[in-house]
């Protein structure tokens, strides 16, 4: 242990919040725009997909048809009674 | 601005440097850049107290007793505050309920003292009566401290002795002498990690397992009856009727079967 006359660096007093900024407001945007796009990616589009390929061939006819016969009606009976 | 005024405000700012860094230079009597150290840890949580504080000191005592021994200088804990009142008679601790007169209790229209990680400067200093080395030592404060660091240090040529030297100079030092006036514990001695830890998890599991037999016994002696909606049978017909109705038939539970093959997807 020295016994010489040591003195401790002066701390950094400015800057400190531009400093903060500029190292994590890029990595805020860009994982932001990453959970926008893995949610636009993986979440709506299938589901606009799904949508359309259920209203593609969709005939509401017989779906109806088909939940009167199993008579969950209470306006039309099955079509036997 | 008077020039007194002024060195008293380095004098200031180097104790508080000191106090926040712990660390101990040897420097002469320039002008230190004082900052204030980062907040360090908090004070235990409102919940810890409640849960420790009456049950679980008597349920536990080799783990209570031994956090104790660690822990009788701090005032933050609870049990610490019930044990102190009944084991020690030094340092300061707060008033229990107040219809027993404690001897020596704190006087709370006075300066205080204390030990905090996020309030360096305390209102009064550690030693406020000194004795004659006391005395000595805060007059020879006021000179240039790297001098007298010098005249303690002892030449020697063997390297253990150096060592043990060096520790008893350190300890010794002025340096630190001069702090401990002013300071009872530096920022290394109060972050000192403790065994609360082990006082609260087992706190924890204990009231688990008391709330895991209650609920045991809620289940045979409390509940009612479970009612029809629940049975097997009944459970087969209404999926049957969710089926009928064509429950969510693009992405939830229609769309999982099969309308064809009357089976799931």
């Amino acid at each position: 242990m020295s016994y010489s006359k040591m003195s401790l660096a002066k701390p950094v007093m400015r800057g400190l919040l531009g400093k903060r900024l500029r190292f994590h407001l890029p990595i805020a945007f860009a994982l932001s725009l990453m959970a926008a796009a893995a949610f636009k990616f993986g979440v709506t589009e299938p589901r606009k997909r799904a949508y359309a390929d259920f209203y593609k061939n969709y005939d509401a006819t017989k779906e109806f048809n088909n939940m009167r016969e199993a008579g969950i009606f209470e306006s039309v009976r099955p079509t036997g009674k | 601005m008077d020039l007194t005024c002024f060195l008293q405000a380095k004098k200031l700012l180097k104790c508080l440097w000191y106090r926040v860094e712990g660390e101990f230079c040897y420097c002469s009597n320039n002008f230190h850049y004082a900052t204030v150290g980062d907040s360090g840890l908090p004070q235990p949580a409102m919940w810890k107290l409640i849960l420790l504080g009456h049950i679980f000191s008597y349920i536990s005592p080799l783990l209570v007793f031994q956090m104790l021994h660690l822990k009788l200088g701090r005032v933050g804990c609870l049990l610490t505050r019930r044990a102190m009142v009944a084991l020690t008679d030094s340092g300061a601790r707060l008033s229990t309920h107040g219809h027993h007169e404690v001897s020596d209790q704190l006087d709370m229209s006075q300066p205080m003292y204390w030990d905090r990680l996020d309030t360096p400067l305390p209102d009064r200093p550690w030693k406020d009566v000194l004795d004659a080395t006391d005395k000595s030592l805060k007059q020879k404060e006021k000179g240039p401290w790297s001098a007298l660091s010098k005249e303690e240090k002892i030449a020697c040529k063997c390297l253990f002795r150096y060592f043990i030297n060096c520790l008893w100079s350190y300890i010794t030092s002025f340096s630190i002498l001069v702090y401990r006036l002013k300071f009872n514990h530096t920022y290394p001695e109060m972050k000192r990690p403790s065994q609360e830890w082990k006082t609260v998890i087992g706190g924890m599991f204990i009231f688990f397992g008391i709330t895991g037999l209650v609920v045991i016994w809620q289940s045979f002696y409390v509940y009612p009856p479970q009612p029809p909606t629940f049975g097997e049978d009944w459970q087969a017909k209404q999926v049957q009727r969710m089926l009928d109705m064509r429950i969510n038939p693009i992405e939830g539970f229609s769309a999982k079967w099969d309308y064809e093959k009357k089976q799931w997807k």
